[in-house]
């Protein structure tokens, strides 16, 4: 029992980190309808940058986070610009085969900058744990929770309230009546490019403050964030948060108990193999719009 | 677009693939190259075009799944993985002679399991369908290194991997060096490029670029998609159990790890740049990354010397760098690829010296 | 119809070049494997900007005999790509070693010229590289990432070349073949462990038997060492084999690992050929109240050494065990002292960090000693790779001075069965014990002990 509620409490923590990449995913796809397979990508490359400041260049932490944020910015608006916006129009493939290319380049950027190096934010997050009677909670996981779930009530008051965030909602429903309304659709874009490279570069950063910064972290991106977005649906903020903690639960609760009947191993697989089951029996998610095509 | 005087009398003319005698020479030509290159091309560059023969196959796949049928396949390179494997098995407990008749086996086997993969193709597509099949190409990966603890057998060598003995016809012929298997590659990737080339002009070909093309009219003209997207599954990945077995009887020995998402991924980055839903526009993209990565690998080592600040050696992050920007700068200016280019050359050259 | 006959004409000679092919393969290369026909300047670009030490050979000319052969050795090994930095050491400890031996004119007669190929970690390149230096007709090779010995046991026993490889999974040396791999396998290093613990525990104290755990990682160097090493520790009275927990290698989370582990409560948890995953796993395990002591990093200093102590600061190893077949840097032996002497001299790099240059230092030192061999027994005007394949197997208790004692033989592909055990202390490594004498000598191979347990089995 003991064990069960330790696995759970991580799987919970977990997955409120897993909702924060899906996030970025999904703000992204709601807007322009492109699946940014490059998200972990982004993700492990800003951490990077943040490591870059703060440890080698002794910068304070904040301003670290601070100075990456706007180098999120820059990154997201030019990537939108520069790669994504002249594919406006063309196949889906096209967007899934140019993100995978971002994803491929960036993995060589992180190897001409930084070597391939492992590294490791110190000084940042006291690395103890809190003991809740059995159950250990390291302040880690702690943090990354709480500051998922503030950016998920930011952002949901932002999407719901600001002017802004209403002129997203209106574009991912329908880019024309959008235009009609008087809302520059491309600028749109190029707003969730932003806003989800800085959730990447948060996201990044807890992720490398958790574990380790290293060119895998890249991967979380795909095979931990796309689950947790077909789980909840690509179009819905909350189904990020809620397909993100049952994927977190499921991985962790799963890999406890599964893998000593296996003979271990299987915590990457368990998401992946949730995946293809919810294509097969709900594909549209838990919250996602069911599309109905016509001719 | 045809040249001006010449008209098909026949249906066999109007069947054929080969029109004019400048076409036959040319096919000539290049047939008697690709038999005389492994007499000067050195070891290095055998190898390069070895891998090369054996990723079009996988690609000539990969044409039929994305390019013809519309399919998106992110798992290529771990279809691959299941003929290398079933061939590796096969072959050790048959032995090598058997080599022919388990080809088509792996190749069968691999399409079996890519049919499994790809069944979410019925009921979604576009993203969804990439994630299916990228979720494949983990989960196969994971199987194969863990099949022998569920099977209780030392047949898959789990994460050790396993050997393979080299290819061989029926005891009478080994292909035991690359110069040998230069030939073996050449000419399965011949035969696989006139199957995926004649593809098209079949029925199944037609109903597959209905289905890419827009799939509810499709099945409204009365394609039944159920069928055929399995079918085009079964295909492609049939394509990469060719491949799949020809590397590992290439490389005689195949791991787990060898199969990457990466490899996928630079297989649907070669379709892209060769042009989605042409077989010589997918020769064009193979032969044209292979190589821009084999010049990485040559020239790289110079930039470096040249560039001594640079924090480290750099070919590794040119090869990948350059790929990612051929591919991209390729989707947003000729997202219909190398054999759009070519088409348009042909028309020029055939209507020279008038524009049109 | 003359297109017609033209047609029929190139048809006839597609199909026939078909046939032709095989039979072209047959007759176009009869002794198959090494040099290629290939007159053509072979493209020669070579990757890695290795450090040009080599001052040209010795100032004052050695009365040598009267021809001098040069050989070349190849070197395979991620010049670029994420091991770029720890390959770049290992590469300059190799080549030191074989210009210290042309300029010493260590084996009489014969000079060796290392080419290298690049593999940049990935399995489908490293043939490539092989290819590219193969070119170069080398008579051995020598390679750094474990796993290319794997990939290229084969080709080296087609053709007929010896690779010898810092390390290596059971594939390559189990049959036996023309790899041979200087550290000790991961099964091995384990029977080490369990044999350390078992003598030193001090089970008047604790009043039970030592508890042991095994955290692996699923590939090959992790899983391997599992069976075995519960078998052998069936065998002793001090050791509990308690539990062996399999993460997959691309995990960062450890929490159902640890939490298991930590069911155990075991005194020594195992951890051998750590991927940087191992950080995050050994941060979770001091989070969750497990003592930091208590973790075992085996062959580890060998190369990811560095990025531990960058990720996680030095005071999370402290107290821990660390374990490799090779010397550490602050141990003070002759063969330290030699190797510290070619290293500055030849080198051109700055003294190393990480165990990276003993990790080239050390199996160059061992193909030295093989070519030395065979080119005492058939001279060093003709010594080919098969020569050296045999004077390899005859290498017994050779003891660089800089490893444990290596030994090969006809069945004997895996040279060390001794590990160093070392404990980090204020930031420094120390060996536990006596250096003259390894801690742990003569550890049984991982095919007795399975052999043992297999007919311990049947009498039951």
């Amino acid at each position: 029992m003991d064990m069960f509620l330790q696995l759970l409490v991580t799987g919970i923590m977990v997955g409120g980190l897993y909702g924060l990449v899906a996030l970025g995913l999904v703000i992204v796809y709601k807007s322009s309808r492109v699946l940014n397979l490059a998200h972990g990508g982004f993700l492990m490359i800003l951490s990077y940058v943040a490591w870059q400041f703060a440890e080698p260049w002794g910068l304070p932490m904040w301003l670290s986070i601070v100075l990456v944020m706007g180098i999120a910015v820059v990154l997201g608006y030019g990537v939108e610009r520069i790669i994504l916006r002249p594919l406006t129009g063309q196949p889906i493939l096209a967007t899934i085969i140019v993100t995978l290319a971002m994803f491929e380049a960036l993995e060589g950027i992180q190897t001409l900058g930084w070597a391939g190096l492992t590294q490791g934010y110190h000084n940042f997050i006291p690395s103890t744990a809190i003991a809740l009677g059995p159950v250990f909670i390291e302040q880690h996981y702690l943090w990354s929770f709480v500051v998922a779930i503030v950016l998920f009530l930011a952002f949901l008051a932002f999407f719901r309230y600001s002017r802004h965030g209403l002129a997203m909602q209106i574009v991912s429903e329908d880019h024309q009546v959008a235009r009609s309304l008087g809302i520059d659709v491309r600028t749109v874009f190029a707003q969730t490019w932003v806003i989800a490279l800085i959730i990447a570069a948060i996201a990044g950063i807890l992720y490398g403050a958790l574990h380790v910064i290293d060119v895998e972290n890249a991967n979380i991106g795909l095979i931990k964030a796309l689950p947790v977005v077909l789980l909840g649906g690509l179009e819905s903020l909350p189904g990020a948060l809620v397909g993100g903690i049952i994927v977190g639960i499921a991985e962790i609760v799963g890999a406890g108990y599964i893998d000593p009947l296996v003979g271990g191993g299987s915590a990457d697989i368990i998401p992946l193999t949730l995946m293809l089951l919810i294509l097969l029996i709900k594909p549209y998610g838990l919250f996602g719009w069911v599309r109905i095509e016509r001719i | 677009m045809r040249p001006a005087g010449t008209f098909d009398v026949s249906y066999a003319e109007d069947m054929a693939i080969v029109r004019t005698r400048l076409q036959w020479i040319l096919v000539a030509l290049v047939v008697a190259f690709i038999i005389a290159l492994p007499n000067f091309s050195g070891l290095y560059w055998l190898n390069v075009i070895i891998l090369m023969g054996i990723t079009l196959i996988a690609v000539f796949g990969l044409h039929i799944t994305t390019g013809l049928c519309g399919q998106i396949n992110l798992g290529q390179s771990a279809f691959m993985a299941v003929g290398a494997y079933t061939s590796a098995i096969l072959t050790n407990a048959l032995g090598a002679e058997w080599f022919l008749v388990v080809l088509p086996l792996a190749g069968i086997n691999a399409g079996i399991v890519g049919t499994i993969f790809g069944a979410p193709s019925l009921k979604v597509k576009e993203f969804y369908l990439a994630m299916a099949t990228m979720a494949a190409q983990f989960i196969i990966v994971y199987l194969l290194i863990h099949s022998d603890e569920f099977l209780g057998t030392t047949l898959f060598g789990g994460p050790n991997g396993l050997g393979v003995p080299p290819a061989n016809i029926f005891g009478f012929f080994e292909f035991g060096t690359d110069f040998k298997m230069y030939y073996l590659v050449m000419a399965l990737v011949m035969i696989m490029g006139l199957l995926a080339l004649n593809m098209t002009r079949t029925r199944v070909g037609r109903a597959f670029v209905a289905i890419r093309d827009n799939d509810l009219a499709a099945e409204v003209m009365g394609i039944n998609l159920f069928y055929y997207k399995l079918l085009s599954f079964f295909i492609g990945c049939f394509f990469a159990g060719i491949a799949g077995a020809l590397w590992a009887h290439y490389f005689y020995y195949i791991q787990p790890e060898q199969f990457t998402l990466h490899n996928s991924v630079w297989y649907l980055g070669m379709l892209v740049v060769g042009g989605m839903g042409s077989v010589l526009g997918t020769v064009f993209g193979t032969v044209f990354i292979t190589l821009l990565d084999a010049l990485a690998y040559n020239v790289a080592p110079f930039i470096s010397a040249a560039l001594p600040y640079l924090p480290q050696n750099i070919t590794y992050v040119v090869g990948i760098i350059l790929f990612a920007i051929v591919v991209i700068v390729f989707l947003i200016y000729e997202p219909r690829g190398l054999a759009h280019r070519w088409r348009i050359f042909k028309a020029s050259y055939r209507l020279w010296p008038y524009a049109y | 119809m003359k297109s017609r006959i033209f047609k029929i004409m190139v048809l006839g000679m597609l199909a026939l070049s078909l046939l032709a092919m095989p039979l072209l393969a047959a007759c176009g290369q009869k002794d198959a494997p090494a040099p290629a026909p290939t007159p053509a300047p072979a493209p020669k670009p070579s990757p890695a900007p290795a450090p040009k030490p080599s001052p040209a050979p010795a100032p004052k000319p050695t009365p040598a005999p009267a021809a001098t052969r040069t050989v070349k050795v190849g070197y395979i090994a991620g010049f670029t790509g994420p091991l770029a930095e720890g390959t770049k050491e290992a590469f300059a400890g190799a080549k030191a070693v074989f210009d210290w031996a042309n300029e010493t004119n260590y084996i009489p007669g014969l000079k060796v010229e290392m080419v290298s190929g690049d593999d940049q970690y990935q399995a489908a390149k490293v043939m490539q590289a092989y290819k590219q230096i193969q070119a170069e007709e080398p008579i051995a090779f020598l390679s750094y990432p474990a796993g290319n010995a794997d990939v290229l046991k084969e080709v080296m026993r087609r053709n007929k070349t010896p690779l010898v490889n810092y390390g290596g999974g059971n594939f390559s040396i189990d049959p036996p073949g023309w790899v041979f791999v200087t550290v000790a396998m991961y099964d091995t290093q384990q029977f080490a462990v369990l044999k350390w613990i078992n003598e030193n525990w001090d089970v008047a104290r604790e009043g039970r038997p030592a508890r042991f755990a095994h955290l692996a990682w699923d590939n090959s160097m992790g899983t391997s060492s599992i069976k075995p090493g519960m078998l052998y520790a069936e065998q002793l009275p001090l050791v509990d084999y308690v539990a062996a927990e399999v993460a997959p290698s691309g995990t960062m989370d450890f929490t159902p690992y640890i939490t298991r582990l930590k069911q155990k409560d075991p005194d020594f948890i195992y951890m051998a050929l750590v991927t940087p995953p191992a950080i995050s796993a050994v941060k979770t395990g001091i989070a969750m109240g497990i003592p930091k002591e208590k973790f075992m990093y085996f062959d580890y200093v060998t190369f990811m050494w560095g990025a531990m102590l960058r990720a996680v600061g030095n005071e999370v190893v402290e107290g821990a065990f660390v374990g490799t077949s090779f010397y550490h840097y602050t141990i003070d032996t002759p063969g330290m002292q030699k190797f510290w002497g070619i290293w500055d001299k030849y080198s051109g790099l700055q003294r190393p960090v990480g165990l990276a240059a003993l990790v080239g230092y050390n199996p160059g030192l061992v193909l030295l000693e093989g070519m030395k061999r065979a080119a005492a027994t058939t001279g060093a005007d003709k010594i080919t790779g098969e020569d050296i394949y045999k004077a390899l197997q005859t290498i017994k208790d050779f003891n660089p001075g800089t490893m444990v004692p290596v030994t090969f033989g006809p069945d004997i592909r895996d040279g060390a069965r001794e590990m160093l055990i070392y404990k980090v202390k204020d930031g420094k490594i120390y060996l536990v014990g006596d250096v003259d004498k390894p801690i742990d000598g003569g550890n049984p191979h991982p095919s007795e002990i399975l052999a043992a347990a297999a007919a311990a089995a049947a009498k039951k």
